[in-house]
């Protein structure tokens, strides 16, 4: 019978302990029946024997083994000073980032710093609120609460006691004067801007400020919005 | 994913290097065949080792050290591989281990040892690997499948031609023999 590759690979297969069971009494009757394909599994042993030679003659020596195990140790050294590094640069980059970070918003919010993140009430506490003169400071009232009106838009048209107490007196007696309304948000920032007439009449300011109110862009800005801070106007020169 | 890859949750990292150490030295001298038997002269056998050996360990948490063999011998194949397709590589010089028995002896003996390793030296890559693997190191098809990414149709095709051109190379010294 003329050998083909597939009686090869087959021969080569049940060396390998790959050959399937149901192939392997086949092939043993054929091996049995036939010289030639008997004489090719003999040669495909030899040629296994002499690779296997080979391989044998690839093995490492003692000395080179341990020259490598030696190498592998002193790599996972490095690698350890190495990682040990970078977590300390690590949390220095962490720490330096912070104090940027910090700085940043330092400088960000230099203009309302007398706001920070302090509740609106405790803020009016910790600022000068009242000038005296009415002139050249900044005085500031808060909201307790902000009421919702039927339409869903915030007022400040019945004024919490707290706006009552603290600057309004003040206002009062500057006659005529045009002041700047910022409302801020309880983090600081400025949400709505509006100039006011005072007309010497603290009950206008507050009802002026009632419609500065519901004339925000948003629901959702006002609602977070319990701080108005009113600056005066600068001296008259 | 294999036993070797399988997160070892309960291992702490001490445990980790510990086991990692200990698969160095058992595993080492076979590694070392085995990437001898890949890259031949075309780079250095024990610079694949190494470099396998430590990208391992740098993900060391990723893996089971108990049973690292497996693991082992694909990240070596892998990096063999990897550095056979490599552009710069510098060839690395030819060593004969002498084990002849009598001066006749060693001159049949290299002169046949050249001769195979010359053809092994000649086949492509993965022939290679796959034939080492299976030859050396007595894998099952399905395993020598695994650790080169490969089916087990196209790592029978690989071995079975690898066999074929190795004896292509062969004959004329086989003959003479």
């Amino acid at each position: 019978m003329a050998i083909t590759e597939s009686n090869i690979e087959a021969l080569e297969m049940w060396l390998d302990g790959e050959l399937p069971e149901s192939q392997v009494e086949e092939l043993r009757r054929q091996l049995s029946t036939d010289p030639e394909l008997a004489q090719m599994l003999d040669r495909v042993r030899a040629q296994r024997e002499s690779r296997s030679h080979l391989f044998q003659l690839l093995e490492p020596t003692e000395a080179e083994v341990e020259g490598l195990i030696a190498d592998i140790r002193s790599g996972v050294r490095s690698e350890e000073i190495w990682a040990r590094r970078v977590r300390s640069l690590k949390q220095l980059t962490k720490i330096a980032a912070s104090i940027v970070i910090v700085f940043m918003a330092g400088w960000l919010s230099r203009d309302r710093v007398h706001v920070g993140s302090a509740p609106a009430n405790e803020m009016i506490a910790a600022v000068p609120v009242v000038s005296p003169a009415g002139k050249g400071n900044v005085q500031m009232a808060s909201m307790s609460q902000p009421i919702t009106n039927n339409d869903g838009q915030i007022r400040f048209i019945q004024p919490p006691l707290e706006f009552r107490r603290v600057p309004l007196t003040q206002l009062a007696s500057d006659a005529r004067q045009v002041y700047t309304v910022n409302l801020i948000d309880p983090s600081g920032r400025v949400i709505g801007t509006q100039q006011i007439d005072l007309q010497g009449n603290p009950q206008g300011l507050v009802e002026q400020l009632g419609r500065f109110q519901t004339g925000l862009p948003s629901q959702s800005q006002s609602q977070r919005s319990n701080t108005i801070m009113v600056n005066s106007p600068e001296p008259a020169d | 994913m294999s036993d070797g890859e399988r997160k070892f949750e309960l291992a702490t990292p001490e445990l980790t290097a510990e086991l990692f150490d200990k698969a160095v030295r058992q595993h080492s001298r076979r590694l070392l065949a085995i990437a001898r038997a890949i890259v031949g002269t075309r780079a250095s056998p024990e610079d694949v080792v190494q470099q396998a050996l430590m990208n391992l360990y740098q993900h060391r948490m990723r893996y089971d050290w108990r049973e690292p063999g497996g693991l082992l011998k694909r990240a070596v194949v892998n990096e063999a591989l990897r550095l056979l397709r490599h552009p710069r590589m510098s060839l690395v010089a030819e060593e004969h281990p002498d084990t002849a028995q009598t001066p006749l002896d060693g001159v049949i003996d290299s002169e046949l040892t050249l001769q195979v390793r010359k053809a092994i030296a000649r086949l492509p890559d993965h022939f290679r690997a796959a034939l080492v693997l299976c030859e050396y190191e007595n894998l099952s098809y399905v395993q020598i499948a695994e650790s080169l990414g490969a089916s087990v149709p196209q790592v029978k095709t690989w071995i079975h031609r690898a066999r074929r051109q190795l004896e292509e190379m062969l004959r004329p010294y086989v003959k003479v023999k």
